[in-house]
């Protein structure tokens, strides 16, 4: 059988082709091939002028406008054809040489040696040799030799021509030659022989059919002539009378021959054209052909020689013929009937040449698995022979059918993909497969059929000595299918791998990948010390708005715009080095040396660090793999380059995705990483990597030691923090800012000290004071560590709860080297400083109480020293010289009050506090430039209260007296409003105030208060008594700070006259007696008399002034009342020691809102001794409001009213 | 041969487990010399020697053979080859014209010891039969293929399968081995 047969096949005129002389270089080789293969139809109209007609041309009916020869040019020559009788075109009937003349210098030499090539050859009619390239002394040789043909060393296009006019006469030289051969076979005859005929028995009827048939035989070899000479209807005449007389004499074989030629005669005359009777013609008698011979095989089947070949060269032709998708079907029974006829074919070579061109139809015909099928029939027939050139061939025949069962080598497929789409930035279609690799995860499936075709590769390649082959199909073959292969096939391939890999030279690179499996963990984000922000240089804080703000991870307004959410960016910055997490498995049997993994980086600008991991059997491992950006720019990782069993090989992160994602679906065999015990992993896209040029790099340390600061509550501590430039670039701008909890406590930052340190160069180094007070703890901690003091442990550090310090710095704006984008701004970067703070619970509230003491006033006639207030309002107003006295007198009520906060506290630690009180006092600067001293109670020489370790203290606090001056509707409008049921909350801006007012008042009041402690040589704090105080003041606050409504006041009338009438108010205000030195003593009973004090038996002259403190005006029915030192009523009854003038009892009075009435009335003291007056009032019709202030519900109760009471110090008379 | 390939070829004697572990013998079976296995069948008489389902993605989804023999690897092939036609029926629908909407393919390839017959549904999905009977009556083979696609519909109704995995349910070969048995005593009536 020959290869690449056709129905055409038949026309062409077989040129062996061989190389003369000296070895000739194979590109040149190739070249004079190219050019000589060029001609493989040469038009007899070019040909005529080569031609001279001798004698009268054979060829009647010969075609000189329209014909052609066809050449068929077989490199190398081949060993004639037994059957070269029977079909013509099987014999070489001209030979070429061709002679490179630099190698082989001696013309004539190459002319010996041609004839000598040329003597196998006895079929051939024409020689010629080509000789290229000559020598100038060649050309001068060559003359003389004239049976070489020197092509004159000049540019391609003229060679071409030349050789063009070299074939054309070898053309003309061929068709004279055939004219010359049929003239004589038709005047003489000629013996004609095949296989068939020299096995036949020469019995004597034999013979005599031979003679017979004989003539038939010649006519259909004067028509095979006829054909090759390119005259189709002198080669049917011939062909026709053949047919017949082969049909008459019962030469099937022959007679199959002639029909086969008449064909193509039949389409060479209709050239080019190809219509559906012509198709049906060329069937029929195609179909008739193979019949023929078939019978012709059939009934010589006895014989050794078969004729099977024909038959099923035959079958092939008419398939190629056929070959089109509408024929699929009668193409496909002829190849399966030509596939069944192999087995009838006795030599080896044939079947392989039949189930190639078996192949290679079906190719053709689009039916890839087929031609796949039987290309792996081919390698195997070629596999059957031991050399290693044929399993060359069949390793290369194998490689064609690796993509109909997508097996192929990833360097092969590559080719494909880069047209298509270029490796570049693959993963920007994120989770996305492409539907090639999923269509090829499906593919995958067929195992059984993929793995005998890998393993064939394999062990042809390993017998065709090409290694690299071998790795490659080994490596496929225990990537794709280890789960179907047993441990010990596993350590198999791995030590082919290890084999193949010892006869590659090191370094050797291979597309496809091996173990282990390499996904992508994740990119460890920078630490927070190394955060990159980005910076906006148009705004003075840079760095505002690089990073979310807020409490929330995603803002739907922040501008995301074009960067998906899911896309994360990652900066680099050159020089620094960063890492990268991958996981490896290997999920074979056998221990996996990784000699070295590193990230492998298309983009060229970073370093990697080569790893080497062992992997034991069915392991995985998170191993780092790190390197050193070193251009700025974006950076793209792909995968990773692996040197694993003696081969560098890429792994793409991308496949391993995809394979993860086909197990997922089921459509993998198994997960490399699950079965290797691995978690499920959700995939990562590698980020948009970007390079940066160096920033600089703020390292910090606490000076003397990173551990926490142990501090009890409340404790103020510098903490020295430094900070040094361990980058390359000088940090130009910083600033500092705090977050996290806790921000309070920190008291002050020294800003300066770092702002005055910029630029800070390269290594430089700055230190930067923090001051810190240590937070309260929670309730949570608190409990947390009481329960633990038991064990006692009383720590408590909560890594949440420290402040951060946040240094936002920057290097220079522009960088010198930055590329030519001007637009370009280097990052700045934030570093965080947790201000580790271990605080210990310190002193801890029991209570805090306000204690309160009325001190009765005296009654006397003048006012001692009054201050006058220029504006006059009721505010607390102290003498001068009473500053240390804590003692203030109430301006409404009259009497001595006397105001302590009582805190208890109690020392749960182990170390013994001190706690010293101190009330700031706010300097009332008044007109007179007479500011009231103040200081810190530390002044008042107050001792400090020690608490020792697990006692209790209390430590008292003195508190400035105050009141409203106003009893407003509007404190009790909540109340009185809901007692009314109304319900609605109708607040007014004046009841607003004056709760903003009462609220006020009282954070005055407890800002002023310090409570500082101290432990120890180094720890001293204060305590915070903010919420105790105001826990304390809020249960009696509306008594303490709110006046009563009726306030009264005893004072002697003046010189004994009568009240003058009612004085202004404004003028009252101004009376109001502000306690002195003097009261103090006669409080204290001293016997220092005073003018116009009271004696006995005398009349004295007394008024007593109400005065409203409400904004309405009030009726009521006053009296007064005295007592004596026992308390009896020593007016009335009869034993009265006191006489009286005026009224005292159910005086009917009004007075006006925030005025004062006063009433006045005479005692005559019949004994000396003290006494005790008393205002009391019954209010009537009261308001809800005062109604309120006494708590009281119904209306229908009296509300009544007393004042406080006053002294009064009766001498005896003189 | 030197001595790296046969040190090689030593190191690739290791053995296969493949769905069939006896699937190594392969070479015999294929390189033609089966005239044994063909008497064999002869005396087994017509029966139906593969049923295969082929998913959407021309991935086997369900492979059976129903031979005493060991050709699980040829019968992958004649598959595996059969799908070739089948893609050719779908790529170029035009051309199937009166037999547009019919889901039976005919023959698909025509061996010399058996023939393959297809069957394509409106999903892609293939059903393929390999049998060794040459002559079976149409109306036979619509009904087998009919019972055999309501059978997978049964199967890919199974919540617990996972489309375009390989069908393991047990009772879906049981199913299927049943059809084919029926199959050949209705034929052999």
């Amino acid at each position: 059988m020959e290869p690449d047969v056709s129905i055409e096949t038949d026309c062409e005129i077989r040129v062996a082709v061989l190389p003369i002389g000296g070895p000739i270089p194979p590109p040149r080789l190739r070249d004079y091939l190219s050019m000589l293969s060029g001609h493989r139809r040469v038009d007899l109209s070019s040909v005529s002028s080569f031609y001279t007609e001798h004698q009268k041309s054979p060829f009647t009916h010969q075609p000189w406008d329209s014909g052609s020869l066809r050449f068929k040019y077989v490199v190398g020559g081949a060993p004639p054809s037994p059957w070269e009788d029977f079909q013509s075109c099987r014999k070489t009937l001209a030979v070429v040489g061709l002679c490179h003349c630099p190698s082989s210098p001696d013309l004539s030499l190459v002319a010996d040696l041609f004839a000598a090539a040329c003597k196998p050859y006895t079929s051939a009619l024409v020689h010629r040799c080509f000789a290229f390239c000559p020598s100038d002394s060649q050309l001068d040789e060559g003359k003389k030799v004239d049976k070489v043909i020197l092509f004159p060393p000049s540019d391609r296009q003229t060679q071409e021509i030349h050789m063009l006019t070299m074939v054309q006469d070898l053309a003309a030289s061929l068709l004279m030659e055939f004219e010359k051969w049929v003239l004589r076979a038709e005047s003489a005859g000629t013996i004609l022989k095949t296989p068939l005929d020299s096995q036949s028995s020469l019995s004597s009827e034999e013979v005599i059919k031979a003679k017979k048939r004989r003539l038939g035989r010649a006519q259909k070899t004067i028509g095979d002539y006829c054909l090759l000479a390119g005259s189709p209807v002198d080669a049917n005449a011939h062909y026709s009378t053949a047919i017949e007389l082969a049909r008459l004499t019962g030469d099937v074989f022959w007679h199959a021959g002639a029909l086969e030629g008449s064909v193509c005669a039949l389409l060479v005359d209709r050239a080019g054209q190809k219509d559906a009777t012509l198709e049906e013609e060329v069937k029929y008698r195609y179909y008739t052909v193979i019949q023929l011979y078939r019978r012709a095989y059939l009934q010589d089947n006895a014989q050794r020689v078969s004729t099977v070949s024909f038959e099923l060269e035959a079958a092939l032709k008419l398939a190629r013929y056929l070959c089109r998708q509408e024929l699929a079907k009668e193409v496909v029974e002829l190849l399966m009937g030509a596939a069944d006829g192999a087995k009838s074919l006795i030599d080896a070579s044939d079947r392989l040449i039949l189930y190639v061109e078996i192949a290679r139809i079906y190719g053709s015909l689009g039916y890839q698995r087929k031609a796949a099928f039987f290309s792996r029939q081919v390698a195997q027939l070629y596999l059957q022979q031991d050399n290693s050139f044929a399993a060359i061939s069949a390793l290369q025949v194998l490689s064609l059918t690796s993509k109909a069962y997508h097996v192929q080598s990833r360097g092969a497929s590559q080719k494909q993909d880069t047209l298509s789409n270029s490796l570049g930035p693959s993963h920007a279609d994120g989770g996305k497969m492409h539907q090639q690799s999923v269509v090829s995860l499906f593919e995958s499936q067929w195992s059984t059929l993929q793995m005998v075709v890998l393993r064939e590769i394999l062990m042809s390649s390993v017998r065709a000595g090409d290694p690299l082959a071998a790795w490659s199909a080994a490596a496929r073959l225990l990537r794709s299918y280890y789960p179907l292969i047993t441990p010990a096939g596993q350590s198999g391939l791995a030590s082919s791998l290890v084999n193949s890999s010892e006869r590659l030279p090191a370094g050797t690179r291979c597309a496809d990948p091996a173990l282990p499996f390499i996904r992508l963990h994740s990119f460890p984000i920078h630490p927070s010390q190394m955060d990159i922000v980005k910076r906006s240089p148009a705004k003075e804080e840079w760095w505002a708005g690089s990073a979310p703000s807020g409490p929330f991870i995603y803002t739907p307004f922040s501008k995301g715009g074009s960067n998906d959410s899911n896309k994360q960016e990652l900066t680099w910055i050159v020089g620094e080095p960063v890492q990268v997490l991958v996981e490896l498995a290997n999920p074979c049997g056998f221990d996996l040396v990784v000699e070295s993994i590193y990230l492998s980086v298309h983009s060229g600008n970073f370093d990697a660090f080569p790893v080497s991991v062992n992997l034991p059997p069915n392991s995985a491992k998170v191993i780092l793999l790190s390197g050193i950006p070193t251009k700025v720019g974006p950076v793209l990782i792909p995968g990773c380059k692996v040197h694993c069993f003696g081969v560098i090989t890429e792994h793409l992160f991308k496949d391993v995705d995809n394979l993860l994602l086909g197990a997922a679906q089921g459509l993998v065999l198994s997960d490399p990483f699950r079965s290797c015990g691995s978690g499920k992993l959700k995939i990562v896209s590698v980020p948009n990597i970007s390079v940066v040029p160096p920033l600089p790099l703020l390292v910090s340390h606490v000076v003397g030691g990173d551990g926490a600061a142990i501090l009890y509550e409340g404790e103020i501590r510098d903490i020295a923090i430094s900070f040094t430039n361990a980058g390359t670039v000088p940090v130009e701008q910083a600033h500092i800012s705090l977050s996290g909890k806790n921000q309070d406590s920190v008291i002050s930052i020294a800003r300066e000290s770092l702002r005055s340190a910029l630029p800070l160069k390269p290594g430089a180094e700055v230190t930067l004071p923090v001051t810190i007070k240590a937070w309260q703890l929670g309730m949570m901690d608190s409990d947390h560590a009481s329960s633990k003091n038991s064990s006692g442990v009383s720590r408590i550090s909560k890594e949440g709860s420290i402040p951060l310090l946040v240094i936002h710095y920057a290097g220079p704006l522009t960088y010198n080297e930055s590329p030519k984008n001007g637009d370009f701004v280097s990052p700045g970067r934030r570093l965080v400083v947790p201000l580790h703070v271990c605080v210990l619970q310190g002193l801890r509230f029991v209570k805090a109480r306000l204690l309160s003491m009325e001190i009765p006033a005296h009654v006397h006639d003048s006012l001692p020293n009054p201050i006058f207030v220029d504006d006059g309002s009721a505010e607390v107003v102290t003498s001068p010289n009473s500053v240390n006295s804590l003692v203030k007198i109430d301006p409404y009520s009259g009497s001595w009050v006397f105001r302590l906060l009582e805190l208890e506290l109690s020392n749960p630690t182990d170390v013994v506090f001190e706690v010293n009180v101190s009330v700031r006092m706010d300097g009332t600067n008044n007109g007179n430039g007479v500011t009231s001293i103040q200081n810190y109670a530390a002044d008042f020489g107050y001792p400090k209260t020690r608490i020792d370790c697990d006692f209790s203290a209390r430590v008292l606090i003195p508190l400035e007296h105050f009141k409203l001056p106003v009893l407003d509707g509007s404190f009790f409008a909540k109340e009185s409003q809901t007692t009314d049921g109304l319900g609605s909350k109708i607040s007014n801006p004046a009841e607003r105030n004056s709760k903003a007012e009462l609220n006020a008042s009282i954070n005055n009041l407890i800002t002023k208060i310090k409570v500082r402690w101290q432990s120890g040589r180094n720890s001293s704090g204060e305590l915070n008594i903010k919420d105790a105080i105001q826990a304390a003041l809020q249960a009696s606050m509306m008594d303490i700070l709110l006046p009563e409504p009726l306030t009264f006041l005893f004072t002697l009338a003046k010189n004994g006259i009568a009240n003058e009438g009612i004085k202004s108010p404004k003028e009252l205000s101004e009376q109001t007696i502000v306690a002195g030195d003097s009261s103090i003593q006669s409080a204290s009973g001293s016997n220092t008399r005073f003018k116009g004090s009271i004696s006995a038996h005398e009349m004295t002259p007394m008024e007593v002034l109400i005065r409203n403190n409400t904004k309405e005006p009030i009726q009521m029915s006053l009296s007064v009342t005295c007592r004596d030192v026992a308390g009896e009523n020593c007016i009335e009854g009869s034993k009265a020691t006191v006489l009286w003038a005026g009224v005292l009892t159910g005086i009917q009075l009004e007075v006006p809102p925030l005025e004062e009435v006063s009433h006045s009335f005479s005692l005559y003291f019949l004994v000396p001794g003290d006494y005790t007056l008393m205002g009391s009032a019954i209010i009537n019709s009261a308001t809800e409001m005062l109604r309120a202030r006494a708590r009281t519900d119904s209306s229908e109760e009296t509300i009544f009213c007393r004042g406080s009471p006053f002294h009064i110090n009766v001498v005896g008379a003189l | 041969m030197d001595d790296y390939s046969k040190s090689c070829l030593i190191d690739l004697g290791f053995q296969w487990v493949l769905q069939d572990p006896k699937a190594a013998t392969i070479r015999e079976s294929e390189s033609g010399n089966s005239g044994g296995g063909e008497e064999e069948r002869r005396q087994l008489g017509k029966m139906i020697v593969c049923v295969a389902v082929v998913g959407h993605q021309n991935n086997p989804v369900f492979l059976q053979s129903f031979t005493d023999s060991d050709d699980a690897l040829k019968l992958h092939h004649i598959v595996h080859c059969s799908l070739d036609v089948i893609d050719e029926r779908v790529n170029n629908p035009k051309k199937s014209g009166p037999t547009l909407n019919d889901t039976f393919l005919g023959v698909l390839y025509p061996m010399d010891d058996c023939k393959v017959y297809g069957y394509l549904t409106n999903t892609n999905v293939k059903f393929i039969m390999v049998t060794t009977e040459i002559d079976v009556k149409d109306g036979d083979l619509r009904s087998f293929f009919k019972d055999l696609h309501s059978a997978y519909v049964d199967a890919v109704s199974n919540p617990f399968h996972i489309p375009g995995k390989k069908i393991t349910s047990k009772s879906f070969a049981k199913r299927v081995s049943s059809i084919v048995k029926s199959f050949r005593s209705g034929t052999t009536s």
